[in-house]
């Protein structure tokens, strides 16, 4: 299996890991064991599969499968994440189709985030 | 048709790029670049879709139109008030004249139409025209003639005829302009960002000053007033050396999906631009983020 332990699955990836299985109703969530070390500290994505309720890409209903950036809201200037760091997470932690990631963003009072982050330029959702 | 843009600068400082010409403005908008339109009276002051020329543009747009060879500058070296103020010392009496001439054609072509459309109009009924020297009732003539000239319309040019003469007055050295768009772009804006600029433009968006949505541009994907703009671009950011604020990054967001437009960060590659500067805007690397719609 390419997932993480349970032991060396940091505070904010087991926060976002829980806040998905258990509040958003999402199914495998894993902590990736492949990641690459940024500013000292080992970045990984989480994967799991997205419930119904949440849209998948446009022309890509085939797969559920989402990939998960976990962030802390504090983190910003401790352990920054650049546009350079964002286009190493598409090239090297995610399959090769990927088209967006869910940035999970944790705030200090345990409230999570959630946002799309897609890949180049897109186009709203039509609604 | 090169589009003249007009920079009005003074010490060290200089004020947006204007363009003045009715014509020019339209072939603008046929190249994506819209501006905003900023004339009003001092008499009669409006807003929004009420205001005239000039057009303001964005500096991003007066660079990309010169560097694309769609345009060149003027410079004016400003302020304007006192060239205004020592070219009517002069000349008052000549641009006086010149106005008055331009009226007094503008009325005559009037009239002239006129008369014509009348007389065609009583052919049509049937009644014959009576030649003026066997009309009697000259009261009656008199009257519609009266009518006449009370239709007629006082036309307001839509170029500055005083504008073109402080032109010609202080030319256009080379030198001068250059000196002008270096003070442009560090007072307004940056490179980084006029690559964000380009890249969009290349992909067929017009943009736009952003600050209404929080961003540094909107982006349309078509004439703005065809299309509800897609994308609210925040200010370039740095490849290697600026961190995403996660919170900017939540309230971008959060406020561009409820109005349903994408927040767009972006940043130029550096390796891209130290050899070869016409490569640069295939390398700005864009992320398009939304609420997921939930959490």
């Amino acid at each position: 299996m390419t997932a993480a332990g349970n032991q060396d699955v940091s505070a904010v990836e087991g926060a976002v890991r829980t806040n998905l299985v258990h509040l958003q109703g999402w199914r495998d969530v894993e902590v990736q064991r492949e990641g690459f070390m940024w500013h000292g500290r080992l970045l990984r994505l989480l994967c799991g599969r997205r419930p119904a309720s949440v849209a998948p890409p446009e022309g890509e209903a085939s797969s559920d499968i989402e990939y998960i950036l976990p962030v802390s809201l504090a983190q910003h200037s401790a352990e920054p994440v650049t546009i350079e760091c964002l286009d190493r997470i598409f090239a090297e932690l995610c399959g090769p189709d990927t088209s967006r990631i869910l940035l999970a963003i944790v705030s200090d009072d345990g409230t999570i985030v959630f946002y799309f982050l897609h890949k180049g330029i897109h186009k709203p959702k039509k609604n | 048709m090169s589009v003249c843009i007009t920079l009005v600068g003074g010490a060290g400082t200089i004020l947006a790029p204007l363009v003045f010409d009715v014509e020019a403005i339209k072939k603008l908008r046929t190249l994506g670049i819209c501006g905003i339109l900023t004339g009003t009276l001092p008499s009669a002051t409006q807003q929004n879709v009420f205001l005239s020329v000039p057009l303001r543009l964005m500096p991003e747009e007066a660079m990309w139109l010169y560097i694309n060879g769609h345009a060149h500058f003027k410079a004016l070296p400003g302020p304007t008030a006192t060239a205004v103020e020592r070219l009517l010392e002069e000349e008052s009496e000549e641009i006086c004249k010149a106005a008055e001439e331009r009226l007094q054609q503008s009325f005559k072509l009037q009239r002239e139409y006129k008369l014509e459309q009348h007389r065609k109009k009583l052919e049509q009924l049937g009644i014959n025209q009576p030649s003026k020297e066997d009309h009697p009732d000259s009261a009656r003539q008199s009257k519609e003639t009266k009518l006449m000239e009370a239709s007629l319309f006082i036309e307001t040019p839509t170029m500055s005829t005083i504008l073109t003469k402080i032109n010609d007055k202080f030319g256009d050295e080379q030198a001068k302009i250059d000196r002008l768009l270096c003070i442009l772009v560090a007072q307004f804006s940056n490179w980084d960002n006029y690559l964000l600029f380009q890249a969009l433009k290349n992909e067929g968006y017009v943009l736009s000053p952003g600050a209404r949505f929080g961003g540094k541009y909107i982006a349309y994907p078509g004439d703005p007033l065809r299309f509800h703009s897609h994308l609210v671009i925040r200010d370039a950011l740095h490849y290697k050396n600026e961190p995403l604020d996660f919170l900017e990054l939540a309230a971008g967001a959060r406020l561009g999906t409820t109005v349903k437009k994408l927040w767009v960060i972006g940043a130029p590659t550096r390796e891209s631009d130290a050899h070869d500067s016409a490569k640069t805007q295939d390398n700005v690397s864009f992320y398009s983020v939304e609420w997921a719609g939930f959490g």
